[in-house]
């Protein structure tokens, strides 16, 4: 417990954040559901110091998911820990990109014109293109999640969580937003090139550090289908929203799963 | 005049029934649309070609229940969730205190209920369970017809039953072109691609199919005016996964 400040002085104005770690503060908090200090920005030019650090967070993310991983594997089966692994990343994140992606499954596989598939994106009540899609995401993800090898396991975890978030900055950054205000928006605003190449660093160096030639295959592979979604989506919408952009994440991170081990039977990779 | 004149019926098929891009630059109309009819099982077919395709292609690279799991989610994704859509409507609907008239609203409604969730789930959890169960040998045989068996339940249940609604709209173009000679068409073509793949266990297998579609529209009669767009996918996704379940016993049975 911290003592309770004396009536006589003031309270100390709050210690100023040193800017990097603003950066990391915002991205956590706006990216999970973990305690981050009181009185963050939400609005301004830390969201574009934050979009550099969202790999950072699938980092951290991965980090709890292995430590999670480790833990239970003590006690139960392999199947029944990877729906563990999932319940948590859905509580870690507050299911905020599941969301994205069962709006996004429901506005872009309706046959409508564009501005109603925006109006769908706002409706937060599911229709069956959501259910349809998330019961075939968690089915895939909860399958690759059983087939990691056990030695690329942690490594993998962290790989693709990390460029998860990465290809949200590159689609951030590269591609127009589809709205006049919204979660997003501010970070679009905020976006600059040198965040995304701050972002691009910190996920190739992740990547290719913890797997390789196989991980910076991975990093490109995301790029590629990031390319391809956001392709998809200005097709049928006047821009990427925030929904889209959890749906990215979604998808990257399932592709991710599935295919990190079929790159790392084929390139080389580190031994742990 | 983009291919054969005669297959244009198959093209609005495919583009009615999949996400597969056809070389008909416009949508079919209501009323070209009724053409498209008798070609749905071959519409099912080149999707059961596909996941066969797939499945043997992917095999090599991945863990079994990795492509499992992507085999259901594919059928899915080139569908469209068209008929899985129309699974969770009519649960909705027929699980709902309402009159029989009233239901035929429910059903248009796009969202999606408890009912049709938790349908759309277990159906999911269904098919994934099924591949995971197929016998080797079985493989093949039941990916290639478990699609064509599904679009052609559509065709039997638009001949068979009362259509429900009075308002124009693809199903309804699609249900005045549901001749006795459309039905029985397809029903051949069904029964001969039945046949090469299955063998003996052919006429079983579509007899089964044929009671599935049966038993349900009599279900789906008891709580709505007659069938709809709707539950004509709702019997798809029953037949595909109810094929997926059940032809490898056939085939087992017949050696």
């Amino acid at each position: 417990m911290a003592s309770a400040p004396s009536p006589s002085t003031p309270a100390p104005p709050r210690r100023a954040v040193p800017g990097y770690l603003l950066g990391f503060l915002v991205a956590l908090q706006f990216l999970t559901r973990l305690p981050v200090p009181a009185g963050l920005p939400v609005a301004g030019p830390a969201l574009g110091q934050a979009l550099a650090w969202f790999p950072a967070v699938g980092l951290v993310l991965g980090g709890f998911l292995i430590g999670a991983d480790v833990l239970l594997s003590l006690v139960l089966p392999r199947p029944v820990v990877d729906v563990g692994l999932l319940v948590l990343l859905a509580l870690l994140t507050g299911g905020l990109h599941l969301d994205g992606f069962m709006d996004t499954c429901d506005g872009l596989f309706s046959l409508r014109s564009p501005a109603e598939r925006l109006a769908i994106f706002r409706d937060s009540r599911v229709g069956s293109f959501g259910v349809a899609g998330l019961a075939s995401l968690l089915l895939v993800q909860w399958a690759a999640l059983g087939a990691l090898p056990a030695a690329f396991r942690p490594a993998m975890l962290l790989v693709a969580l990390c460029l998860a978030r990465w290809a949200m900055v590159y689609a951030i950054v590269a591609y127009p937003y589809g709205r006049a205000e919204g979660l997003g928006r501010g970070f679009k605003d905020h976006a600059s090139g040198r965040a995304l190449l701050a972002a691009t660093l910190l996920a190739a160096g992740a990547a290719g550090l913890l797997l390789g030639p196989a991980g910076l295959a991975g990093l490109a592979l995301a790029a590629g289908a990031t390319w391809l979604f956001a392709r998809y989506c200005l097709a049928r919408l006047p821009g990427l929203t925030g929904d889209t952009y959890g749906a990215l994440d979604e998808l990257i991170e399932t592709l991710l799963l599935v295919a990190l081990p079929v790159l790392v039977r084929y390139l080389p990779a580190w031994r742990p | 005049m983009v291919g054969f004149p005669r297959l244009q019926g198959f093209w609005f098929a495919l583009q009615f029934l999949t996400r597969l891009p056809t070389p008909w630059p416009h949508p079919a109309t209501t009323e070209e649309l009724g053409k498209a009819l008798p070609y749905f099982p071959a519409v099912g077919l080149l999707l059961g070609l596909l996941l066969v395709g797939l499945d043997a292609a992917l095999r090599p690279f991945l863990a079994p229940p990795v492509v499992d799991a992507l085999l259901v989610a594919t059928l899915l994704g080139l569908s469209g969730a068209l008929h899985l859509d129309g699974l969770v409507d009519t649960c909705d609907a027929v699980c709902a205190p309402a009159t029989p008239q009233a239901r035929l609203a429910l059903l248009q409604d796009s969202r999606a209920h408890d009912p049709g969730a938790l349908a759309a789930c277990l159906l999911l959890l269904a098919k994934f369970a099924a591949l995971r169960a197929l016998p080797a040998g079985a493989r093949p045989a039941t990916l290639l017809v478990a699609p064509l068996l599904a679009r052609w339940a559509i065709v039997a249940a638009y001949w068979a039953y009362p259509y429900g609604r009075r308002t124009p709209g693809a199903s309804l173009a699609l249900k005045a072109h549901a001749t006795t000679p459309c039905a029985a068409a397809s029903t051949a073509f069904t029964l001969g691609v039945l046949a090469l793949a299955l063998g003996p266990g052919a006429l079983l297998v579509l007899g089964g199919t044929g009671l599935l579609v049966h038993l349900a529209a009599v279900f789906l009669r008891t709580r709505l005016p007659g069938l709809t767009g709707d539950t004509y996918g709702a019997i798809a996704e029953l037949v595909e996964a109810g094929a997926l379940v059940f032809v490898p016993l056939v085939l087992y049975a017949h050696g």
